[in-house]
């Protein structure tokens, strides 16, 4: 057998297409650079909020100041707080009627299939957010009626303060850590789902987070509280155009299933390639309760991002797919955690990393098993694909266990694409970027396939644009 | 001191990324069991050991091997020599309570050799070991090493081992835990040559309120490398282990391999079991795989073993048995091997 020629990966700037669209920065509302108790307050006082809420940022303000950066992952010392806009608003309202929306914005939005999928009802409600505020609004009547609440965060903070302010801040602390605290300090925009008991919210719902402004910061939040037996998918999307300045993304997604109930969260990123996307996601489950996770993460600089899964009640159960796809000066530090704390609990996760010229892809994760977690099951499988030597791709992976009636099993994988595989297909016809690039789709599957259609085949064509002219 | 430190570390909450290990403060007093060897390593070899990462953490190291070393002994495979298998009896006492031993195993081109150390208490007073094994084994040789820990209850044992492995050369370890209250244990290898390979056996049994803190690094540098490190034990009681470990792929390490592969049986509801496996990949040509399991003894294979009348405790042993059996097995002493049999099977019974 001929030996085949290891073929190094070559890889230009490439066109990303509709999600390099850049809109002339207009806007209603754009604050300093820099992070002021006087910046938090103008921004509450923008939104018009309660004092509580007031209260938590700059709580949360001091928090940011006092904690250091983490000690481990990716380098953060280009994010200066000092040279970012915390807060810019777009010049348009928030809207419940697509005609309204300002022609740039909905152009982008547009390009990107935003409602498109809306008007072919795969989705019951769509959220999209441009820049620091929402701009656009709707859910379907029939949910409506049956009490399903799908807003901008702003709008729930003052319809719903009640539920609000019983549930926030209390998934996640801004004592977390230091870019979570400045989500606190800070945030604006996001959704809030609210589904009452036994409803079945079958069509998924969707929030688009989209970044046009330069050297701006993103810090929607999110908050979706699944009542008892009800069942939910929402579908999160985000990307920004390129810019030369270093843009961040401190989210918060906060999440409640209680009991019996089932959530399934799936996020598309896209960010580009000056974005620090340091964000924060969790969930906390009750008994008999199932969250799911899809997550597929292609853009953005840096990334640290850990969705957790908080199985507090008897028999709750988490699910992570992810897939991390690791281009050139990317460093994306992505993983899951599962916190087993009650009997008869389960977690699986499965993530996939690619990396190649020059990226770097890191799995972190996270199993612990407390000692009140009898008959606790957990398995993880993580696989990761090298297109070169110049990448990078490591496994982190902590596993603590409290007690012994427990079943946990953990996979590692770190390798490149099988040369014998390649011949093979070659051997049958197929030439062999064609062969490479069928290979990789094969490893991106399982999670393309948890996917809705559009998202499918959005994530497809990352992939293929990710690969365009690098294989072969 | 800080020992144990994880190359990539992490959230900082899970107390994973480092190890403090308590020492004792102790004073140098002679070893009288064993005296050192005749011929030390020479400045060159020391240097050559220094160039390469050793030890809980190069300060303590230095400090430790500078002002208490009480044993220093050094064994060295001329080139081609075929050394038969050379077994160490490094006992503590009344007398030898604490041993701070520098061990040095130099195998040179194409040579082999074979050492076993066998490190235990004669008596039930309070002990204290600290060793460093330092091994370079140079092209085309093979070094097999046997690391028998059968210390009394009230002792504490922290092992250091390095090792140099240069091309088609191999060292193998066999580890065996089975005493002490606390065991600290750091593995670094550095595969440097091309097609160099390592091998690690580990066992370990830890019971009552036992802490084991078991660490393996390799760092695979030349091209075709191979490592496989597999680590076997069982915690019963309130026992605590903490094993990480990593293979790192460095860049050029093409066509290299390494596994590593944890299991462990858990048999009471207060042990703690933590396990960082890291696989660090600058290179696309290799294949790493990690695999880790951990749980109780299966449910349906006690009731298979109990329904052909067993009692349940001689099937535990059984499963036990067989899990830590072969690991075992390998240590060349049948005499060796029933002791540390008769020490588990102790353990079991408690």
């Amino acid at each position: 057998m001929q030996v085949m020629e290891k073929k190094k990966t070559q890889l230009d700037e490439m066109d990303r297409g509709v999600y390099d669209i850049k809109n002339e920065v207009r806007f209603k509302k754009k604050l300093d650079k820099g992070l002021t108790e006087e910046i938090v307050r103008q921004i509450s006082a923008e939104k018009n909020e309660p004092a509580w809420m007031l209260d938590i940022r700059l709580k949360a303000l001091r928090l940011f100041f006092e904690t250091e950066n983490p000690t481990w992952g990716p380098d953060l010392s280009e994010v200066d707080i000092d040279n970012l806009v915390t807060y810019i608003s777009p010049d348009a309202r928030m809207t419940a009627d697509w005609g309204e929306v300002p022609e740039d914005i909905k152009g982008t939005f547009d390009a990107l299939g935003i409602p498109e999928a809306e008007q072919k009802q795969s989705i019951s409600g769509v959220g999209a957010q441009y820049d620091s505020e929402v701009v656009y609004h709707s859910i379907q009547e029939h949910l409506a009626k049956q009490g399903v609440v799908y807003l901008d965060f702003e709008t729930a903070v003052r319809e719903y303060e009640d539920i609000v302010k019983e549930y926030f801040t209390t998934c996640l602390a801004p004592e977390n850590h230091k870019y979570l605290a400045l989500h606190y300090a800070v945030w604006s925009g996001g959704s809030f789902v609210y589904v009452p008991a036994g409803v079945n919210v079958d069509i998924p719902l969707q929030s688009y987070f989209r970044m046009n402004a330069p050297g701006a910061g993103q810090f929607e939040h999110t908050l979706i509280i699944v009542e008892e037996g009800a069942y939910c998918h929402f579908i999160e999307g985000c990307s920004a155009p390129k810019y030369n300045v270093v843009n961040v993304h401190a989210g918060a997604v906060e999440l409640f299933v209680k009991k019996n109930a089932t959530l399934r969260y799936s996020t598309i990123e896209n960010w580009s390639r000056n974005m620090y996307n340091l964000n924060s996601k969790k969930a906390v489950v009750d008994a008999g309760g199932h969250i799911e996770w899809i997550s597929g993460s292609f853009g953005s600089k840096v990334s640290m991002l850990y969705p957790t899964s908080y199985l507090r009640g008897d028999g709750a159960k988490s699910e992570f797919t992810g897939i991390t796809f690791a281009g050139p000066d990317q460093f994306l530090d992505t993983g899951a955690q599962a916190i087993h704390a009650a009997p008869n609990t389960s977690s699986s996760v499965m993530s996939k990393s690619i990396s190649k010229n020059g990226g770097v892809a890191i799995y972190r994760g996270l199993v612990k098993v407390y000692p009140n977690a009898y008959n606790s099951r957990s398995t993880t499988t993580c696989e990761s694909l090298m297109l070169d030597s110049e990448s990078r791709s490591d496994t982190v992976p902590v596993i603590d266990i409290q007690n012994n009636k427990v079943d946990l099993g953990h996979e590692a994988k770190i390798g490149r694409i099988d040369d014998d595989i390649i011949f093979y297909l070659m051997s049958r016809g197929i030439d062999e970027q064609e062969a490479r690039s069928m290979v990789v789709r094969g490893f991106a599957e399982p999670i393309a396939k948890e996917l809705p259609l559009e998202y499918a085949v959005e994530m497809n064509n990352l992939i293929n644009l990710e690969l365009e002219g690098t294989i072969g | 001191m800080i020992g144990n430190q994880i190359t990539l570390p992490t959230w900082r909450w899970l107390k994973v990324n480092e190890t403090d290990v308590r020492i004792p403060s102790i004073q140098y007093r002679e070893y009288t069991c064993m005296a050192d060897s005749e011929i030390l390593p020479s400045d060159e070899v020391e240097a050559e050991i220094n160039r390469y990462p050793h030890g809980f953490s190069t300060a303590e190291t230095k400090r430790q091997t500078e002002s208490y070393t009480n044993l220093n002994y050094y064994i060295h495979a001329k080139r081609g020599e075929d050394r038969p298998l050379q077994k160490i009896s490094l006992p503590l006492d009344a007398q030898n309570k604490n041993l701070i031993d520098k061990q040095t195993i130099v195998a040179e081109p194409g040579s082999r050799v074979e050492v076993l150390y066998d490190y235990h208490n004669l008596d039930d007073e309070k002990g204290f070991r600290n060793t460093a094994l330092r091994i370079i084994a140079r092209e085309n040789a093979h070094v097999k090493v046997y690391l028998v820990q059968r210390h009394n209850e009230q002792t504490l044992a922290i092992q250091s081992v390095m090792s140099v492995v240069y091309e088609h050369a191999s060292v193998e370890v066999v580890e065996v835990e089975v005493g002490a209250y606390q065991t600290y244990f750091n593995y670094r290898s550095s595969l440097v040559g091309d097609y160099a390979k390592v091998d690690t056996n580990s066992v370990y049994f830890g019971y009552k309120e036992e802490g084991l803190n078991l660490f393996y690094n390799f760092d695979q540098i030349g091209k075709k490398t191979n490592s496989n490190v597999i680590v076997k034990g069982a915690l019963k009681d309130r026992a605590h282990k903490m094993f990480k470990a990593a293979l790192d792929f460095k860049k050029g390490s093409n066509g290299s391999e390494g596994n590593e592969e944890e299991f462990v049986t858990l048999m009471s509801e207060n042990v703690n079991s933590v396990a960082v496996p890291l696989l660090l990949c600058h290179e696309d040509d290799v294949v790493g795989n990690h695999a880790s399991s951990a749980g109780r003894i299966s449910g349906d294979t006690l009731f298979y073993i109990m329904s052909r009348g067993i009692s349940r405790r001689e099937a535990e042993k059984m499963i036990v048995e067989s899990n830590l059996m072969p690991t075992v097995d390998l240590i060349p002493d049948m005499v060796l091997r029933k002791e540390i049999w008769r020490r588990i099977e102790d353990k079991l019974d408690a």
